[in-house]
């Protein structure tokens, strides 16, 4: 059998264990919420300043595709090229057997004139001819 | 503390003063807390939250190689807010000048002047200046290098301004936004609703010194980008178009002139050009008469253009064959019972066959033709080769043109009618009447979109070729054709249209300009329309010139026809159209010499 006093100082113990314990969960609980709203927060703003590199990337993306679509433009090309670029001369033209699909636009006397679908736009049979070559036909 | 050293009279003086203090205080807060919460939690939530608006980005405008003929980027406007400036700011001064392109004086102007006077209600009163714009537009790498100076009190708003690369090129088709961010005009007015996006929004906190709390986003809705649009017009015929264009003014001084180049078979606009041009950058300081499209806007008297109509016509209707004979030498011509005075041609013919008419452009024998035709055929067939109507462009502000039904002809119009006179047509619909030949008597609709898609590439609507009817049969066509070829033979009076080897089809027209109510001898306008190669046709091309100023009278076998010659040759170039000698299952491929 215990003596009462040592039950006494297993209650003292225990109440100090759990009140240890209940100030270390708070401020645990405390300290750990300040801690993920920190990180919330980080991560939220890193976000935000991610979403905004992208959007100046965007941007400079979109001004370069300006930029270049300016100096691809022919009468750019014509006047700023350093040799000057020119229409193709036609002793550069070859000819070559085209693809089946590349067939005539007209010609055929079982299609239905009305029926435009299996017709192909002679646009797609063309190609970039007329800037390939300067004047000294060599390529740029 | 022993009592007996405080007074009892002090005690509660200091006890009184403590719970009077104390009771204020609660006092306070329950006046802040419960009697006034709203208004104060009001004033707080708007200094706290904030409603961001994110603005879509207007879609982009493509030509039929992607090349881009219209954008939108950002730019910054300016300004500089007086109050927070600093002694050592004012030492930027001369670089930030010259970065903006503007005088120290006027720069140190703004930065100096803190106050205006506005009209209050007691007289005029002084207020601060807490912006004063110091530039509307300027660039992210110019605006970059001001950031760079750390002048405090100088800063920026972003917002999306339209620029177009290819400066004026295609301006006419392309249309332009103005100041107010409102499409005015062509492609960019009538697919506005696709192009320009739509705004999103963005609910948030801001922290003391008004920055985003970017944890606290509550709501967003994103911005939706406008999708693009993808034109079937080629820069480069559309740059050999204006060069062509720029030639005719520099030669013949004309009020106005059009090109227009097109796939007959789909009806797809490949190129359409006017002079005078516009650059839609800086659409303010062109004349507002530039910025219209006179390809779809303006009319003209086709003249003798229209007469492929009378002829197509009688052979259609199995009325005549190209080989007979009209006497083209009589002045007067009796027609259901009364006299008729026929118009009169350049040169005198005799007897002249339906085929003779065409190539020698005979006005007595297209009024023959119309008298053999009737008025209701011949107004039917001047419908529906596109007169009269619409073609269906789109874009811009179409006029459908003047064409009367018999019912309101005079006497002579049976006579004028066949010779293009007493109508009134865009050169869009001009253009058009001479695909029906090229395309197998077919009218496509004008065809100047090839798709819209969405920032990935994918195609959201396809635009497909239309053809609007058949108005008269393939060989009757192909007959027409081969007759318009020899219109560009040395025989004809297209001539300087003709490109050898390729076969070139197509017929001039020349008409007096009306000026003051009057038929001019001096002003005409000068046509030409045609295709190439006759057998099987790639491309059409219709050269209007408006006045052109020359010694004699401005024919179109003089002043349009040379200019199709040119747009035609630079064409068979860059598309490696073959030559009719050449097999049709081959293709071009160029190589350097």
């Amino acid at each position: 059998m215990h003596h009462p006093s040592s039950s006494l100082f297993l209650y003292r113990g225990t109440a100090f264990l759990l009140g240890f314990a209940i100030l270390a969960v708070s401020l645990g609980g405390s300290f750990g919420l300040i801690y993920i709203r920190d990180q919330i927060a980080r991560s939220a703003g890193s976000s935000a300043r991610l979403e905004v590199t992208l959007k100046e990337l965007e941007r400079d993306n979109v001004r370069l595709s300006a930029q270049i679509s300016r100096a691809h433009q022919p009468a750019f090309l014509q006047a700023q090229m350093p040799q000057g670029m020119e229409p193709t001369a036609e002793a550069r033209v070859v000819w070559i057997e085209a693809p089946r699909h590349h067939t005539p636009l007209r010609g055929d006397p079982l299609s239905d004139p009305m029926d435009l679908s299996p017709r192909e736009s002679p646009l797609v049979i063309s190609f970039d001819l007329a800037l390939m070559n300067n004047r000294s036909g060599q390529l740029q | 503390m022993n009592r007996a050293f405080v007074s009892r009279f002090r005690y509660f003086l200091v006890l009184i003063a403590i719970t009077g203090c104390f009771a204020a205080l609660i006092a306070r807060l329950f006046h802040l807390h419960v009697w006034e919460q709203e208004k104060l939690q009001r004033i707080v939530e708007n200094n706290r939250n904030q409603l961001q608006i994110l603005q879509g980005r207007r879609g982009d405008i493509v030509d039929i190689r992607g090349n881009i003929l219209a954008t939108t980027h950002s730019v910054i406007e300016l300004g500089v807010d007086p109050h927070v400036l600093r002694p050592e700011d004012f030492s930027h001064i001369p670089e930030l000048a010259e970065l903006l392109g503007v005088s120290e004086d006027w720069l140190r102007g703004r930065f100096e002047t803190r106050v205006r006077t506005v009209p209050g209600p007691l007289g005029p009163e002084l207020v601060d200046v807490r912006w004063h714009r110091l530039a509307e537009a300027v660039d992210e790498p110019t605006y970059a290098r001001i950031r760079e100076m750390g002048i405090r009190g100088v800063y920026g708003n972003r917002k999306y301004e339209r620029v177009y690369p290819a400066d004026s090129l295609a301006s006419h088709v392309l249309g332009f936004i103005n100041k107010e961010h409102v499409a005015v005009a062509g492609v960019e007015r009538h697919w506005d609703f696709y192009l320009r996006g739509q705004d999103g929004w963005r609910r948030s906190e801001r922290d003391g010194r008004r920055r985003e709390l970017a944890q606290f986003r509550s709501r967003e809705i994103p911005a939706q980008s406008g999708y693009n649009i993808e034109l079937t017009i080629d820069w480069v015929l559309q740059n050999m178009v204006e060069k062509e264009l720029q030639r005719i003014a520099a030669e013949y001084d004309p009020e106005a002139a059009i090109i227009i180049v097109s796939e007959p078979a789909t009806g797809s606009i490949l190129a359409l050009g006017n002079y005078p041009g516009y650059d839609p950058n800086t659409f303010w300081r062109h004349n507002v008469d530039h910025h219209r499209n006179r390809a779809v806007a303006d009319v003209f008297e086709p003249g003798s253009t229209f007469k492929i109509i009378p002829v197509a016509a009688v052979l259609n209707e199995g009325l005549a064959d190209p080989s007979t004979l009209f006497d083209c030498s009589l002045d007067v011509v009796e027609y259901r019972g009364r006299n008729i005075r026929m118009p009169g041609d350049v040169s005198k013919h005799e007897e002249l066959s339906v085929e003779d008419i065409l190539i020698r452009s005979s006005n007595r024998g297209a009024a023959h033709l119309g008298m053999l035709l009737g008025p209701e055929k011949l107004y039917r067939y001047a419908r529906d080769f596109g007169f009269g109507g619409a073609t269906g462009y789109g874009p811009d502000f179409e006029v459908g043109g003047i064409l009367h039904p018999p019912s309101r002809w005079d006497g002579i119009t049976i006579s004028r009618l066949p010779m293009g006179h007493a109508v009134a047509a865009t050169a869009m619909q001009v253009h058009f009447a001479m695909t029906v030949i090229a395309n197998d008597g077919i009218l496509m609709q004008p065809r100047l979109v090839n798709r819209i898609y969405d920032r990935g590439g994918e195609t959201v609507i396809h635009y497909p070729p239309v053809a609007r009817q058949r108005v008269i049969d393939a060989d009757v066509a192909r007959t027409v054709g081969a007759m318009l070829n020899k219109a560009v033979s040395p025989q004809g009076t297209a001539r300087r249209a003709d490109v050898p080897g390729f076969g070139v089809a197509g017929k001039t027209g020349t008409t007096r300009k009306l000026v003051d109510g009057r038929y001019s001898n001096r002003q005409h306008v000068s046509s030409f329309a045609g295709f190439f190669p006759a057998a099987n046709p790639r491309l059409a091309i219709t050269v209007v010139v408006d006045d052109a100023k020359t010694r004699g009278t401005a024919y179109g076998g003089v002043v349009a026809a040379p200019a199709f010659h040119n747009v035609a040759r630079e064409a068979i170039r860059y598309l490696g159209i073959a030559s009719e000698s050449q097999e049709e299952s081959t293709v071009a491929l160029t190589y350097p010499q």
